[in-house]
């Protein structure tokens, strides 16, 4: 496979902003090279449209528009907060208590909070602090994507794309 | 259909593995919810957690009498916001914050932009 371009990766507001304030803007990232894998021509290498960015946008965008503070994505993204805050509490990179707020946080945020951002990344900015997940964790075997334990704030940009249909 | 219940070997997590053991219990849940043919039990966690995950999804399975991508997006919902609960739960008997730091705080990362 050539080097892509360009990567994406959605998130949420409140998993952007506790990583800019608590883990010196060092980003967890789950990314691939296709946006829409519906119009790029899905190969192979394409992730499944469930599991695409834009997939994630839209859906994420239109349980934030709800106002579903309860939906299983929403959930989805408060456990994988909290998960981040213990595993960088015990790397030695946030305190207890820190890690307590980041919880608390968490329990208070709205919905509206955990609206979708989309983070779009030059590859070559990123090469190097990239991984392949195992190939369980693909959403297909074949399927192109990357992890970023780390990434900088200074490597991708962030969008808001509002409300996405 | 009876509330989903957190499995046993979640439950019997010590406090300093739940939120990695429930995070890779949750992450089998979503991807059979986004479809994913196959949805094992990640090999990223370290051995004692890879364990416990994996006895929790068993516990599931045979509880529901089927394979976790056979339960149906709304049966896979519960089970994740079962977990959440859980998980949450298990977070708010310390006392290291105080409520109303925690609700500036909030607003202070609100103001804040891209």
């Amino acid at each position: 496979m050539t080097a892509p371009l360009i990567l994406y990766s959605t998130n949420t507001w409140l998993s952007f902003v506790i990583a800019q304030r608590f883990y010196g803007a060092q980003h967890y990232v789950w990314c691939t090279p296709y946006f829409d894998p519906r119009r790029d021509g899905a190969d192979e290498s394409a992730v499944p449209p469930t599991s695409s960015p834009l997939e994630i946008y839209r859906s994420l965008a239109e349980e934030v528009r709800r106002g579903d503070r309860h939906s299983s994505k929403i959930k989805d993204n408060r456990v994988g907060i909290l998960r981040g805050a213990s595993a960088k509490r015990q790397a030695g990179i946030i305190t207890e208590q820190q890690e307590a707020q980041i919880a608390s946080v968490v329990n208070l945020a709205e919905s509206r909070d955990f609206r979708p951002l989309l983070f779009v990344i030059p590859y070559t900015a990123a090469a190097t602090l990239l991984r392949e997940p195992p190939p369980e964790d693909k959403a297909h075997p074949m399927s192109a994507e990357f992890v970023a334990d780390a990434l900088p704030r200074t490597c991708f940009d962030v969008i808001d794309l509002g409300d996405v249909r | 259909m009876t509330q989903p219940i957190v499995p046993t070997a979640v439950k019997n997590t010590k406090s300093d593995s739940l939120a990695d053991v429930t995070y890779f219990v949750v992450r089998v849940l979503r991807n059979a919810l986004r479809n994913y043919p196959a949805t094992p039990v990640s090999t990223e966690p370290e051995p004692v957690v890879r364990q416990a995950v994996e006895a929790a999804v068993q516990e599931i399975e045979e509880r529901e009498g089927a394979a976790i991508p056979k339960l149906g997006n709304e049966r896979l919902a519960e089970y994740i916001g079962a977990l959440e609960h859980n998980l949450r739960s298990s977070l708010e008997s310390h006392d290291l914050v105080d409520p109303a730091e925690s609700v500036a705080l909030l607003d202070d990362l609100r103001s804040e932009s891209l």
